[in-house]
């Protein structure tokens, strides 16, 4: 079976995990702990989630851990990827952790991507405008999202899958 | 392919001279091609020249020959033994000749087999006396490029005889996104995610 394999990404408790559990036809894998402080859940290793196409084909969405001491598994999922959807917290936006996961996605992979600006439905959601100017991207689509909502992240899915097909032509 | 013929003969003293079609003088080779069809003629594979200070010896094999020159005194037994030899060293060089042109669809035919998602990028390849060189440029997934580097390694060695080295190079690259993912596998991705 041919799995192509997209990779979500981005800074600590930027929805990464809710991104691939709206959209993915099975239970995704979570590798998510407790953190000793806070007692929310993070994840550790990474996220799986699957959708079938058909017999022969498969897209798969591995999402990234959040925490910077797990960034060496960044490596290692970057790999084969077509292409890649990074997650921007709309309320706290992590500027330069979500920039550094860039630039290493960047200089590391060549494959089309999107940036989709997660909690658009929270009362605080910074302005689209805003986020735009700070991620600093005029030519990468940049997409409202609510991660749990499953349209949305279709949506965001879509628009990456047809930057990819733009490629082909 | 002198050298390789040396290595048929290296057990048999008193060689004075080693000649093949492509190192003989035209003159030389259109003599032998005439013999060769006397030969053929008489349903015989073997030439022997016999003079008052040595001996001169031909084996003809498919379209090729080899002869050699000897002093008087040589033993014929291991002078026939050592040209049998050639003449199969001769015909397998050959055919590794004409196996190498079809080798690229060889090698995707085993990666295909062996459900290996690799290509061969570019191949530039020559046999020469003793070994095969060049360069075989393949694409691999991530993470697999050892692995693919040693079925290739693996499967050269099997298709060389012993007396031809595989000196070849096998440089892995990263697959491109097109390789990694076609245009129709992507439409299709994109027709099931409208309809979730």
């Amino acid at each position: 079976m041919m799995k192509a394999k997209i990779l979500v990404t981005g800074a600590f408790n930027a929805g990464k995990t809710t991104f691939i559990h709206s959209i993915s036809e099975i239970r995704p894998v979570y590798t998510d702990k407790k953190m000793l402080d806070t007692e929310e859940l993070t994840t550790v290793a990474m996220d799986f989630g699957r959708i079938t196409i058909d017999d022969d084909l498969a897209l798969y969405l591995f999402g990234t851990p959040g925490q910077e001491r797990f960034d060496f598994m960044w490596e290692i999922l970057k790999e084969d990827i077509i292409g890649f959807i990074l997650l921007l917290d709309s309320v706290t936006p992590e500027i330069p952790t979500t920039q550094k996961i860039l630039d290493f996605l960047i200089s590391h992979s060549d494959v089309p991507f999107v940036i989709a600006c997660t909690k658009r439905d929270h009362v605080h959601a910074l302005p689209m405008e805003t986020l735009r100017e700070q991620m600093k991207m005029d030519d990468v689509p940049v997409i409202p999202c609510v991660a749990t909502q499953r349209d949305s992240v279709k949506e965001v899915l879509l628009i990456l899958l047809r930057e990819i097909l733009n490629r082909f032509s | 392919m002198k050298e390789l013929i040396t290595m048929a003969f290296r057990q048999v003293r008193g060689i004075r001279d080693i000649f093949i079609p492509e190192e003989a003088t035209p003159v030389f080779s259109n003599i032998m091609e005439n013999l060769h069809e006397i030969l053929a003629s008489q349903v015989a594979d073997y030439l022997l020249i016999e003079g008052e200070q040595g001996r001169f010896y031909a084996r003809f094999s498919n379209d090729g020959w080899v002869g050699v020159t000897t002093d008087r005194d040589v033993s014929e037994v291991l002078i026939l033994a050592a040209l049998d030899r050639t003449a199969r060293f001769l015909d397998k060089h050959r055919q590794i000749k004409q196996r190498i042109k079809h080798l690229q669809h060889d090698i995707e035919e085993l990666f295909l087999m062996q459900g290996i998602a690799a290509a061969v990028r570019e191949m530039d390849l020559s046999v020469g006396t003793d070994s095969l060189t060049g360069t075989i440029r393949v694409s691999a997934r991530g993470g697999r490029s050892e692995a693919v580097r040693d079925l290739v390694v693996k499967f050269l060695d099997k298709q060389l005889p012993y007396f031809i080295r595989n000196k070849v190079i096998v440089v892995t690259e990263k697959q491109s996104l097109f390789e990694r993912i076609t245009r129709d596998q992507l439409v299709r991705i994109i027709r099931r995610v409208e309809r979730l």
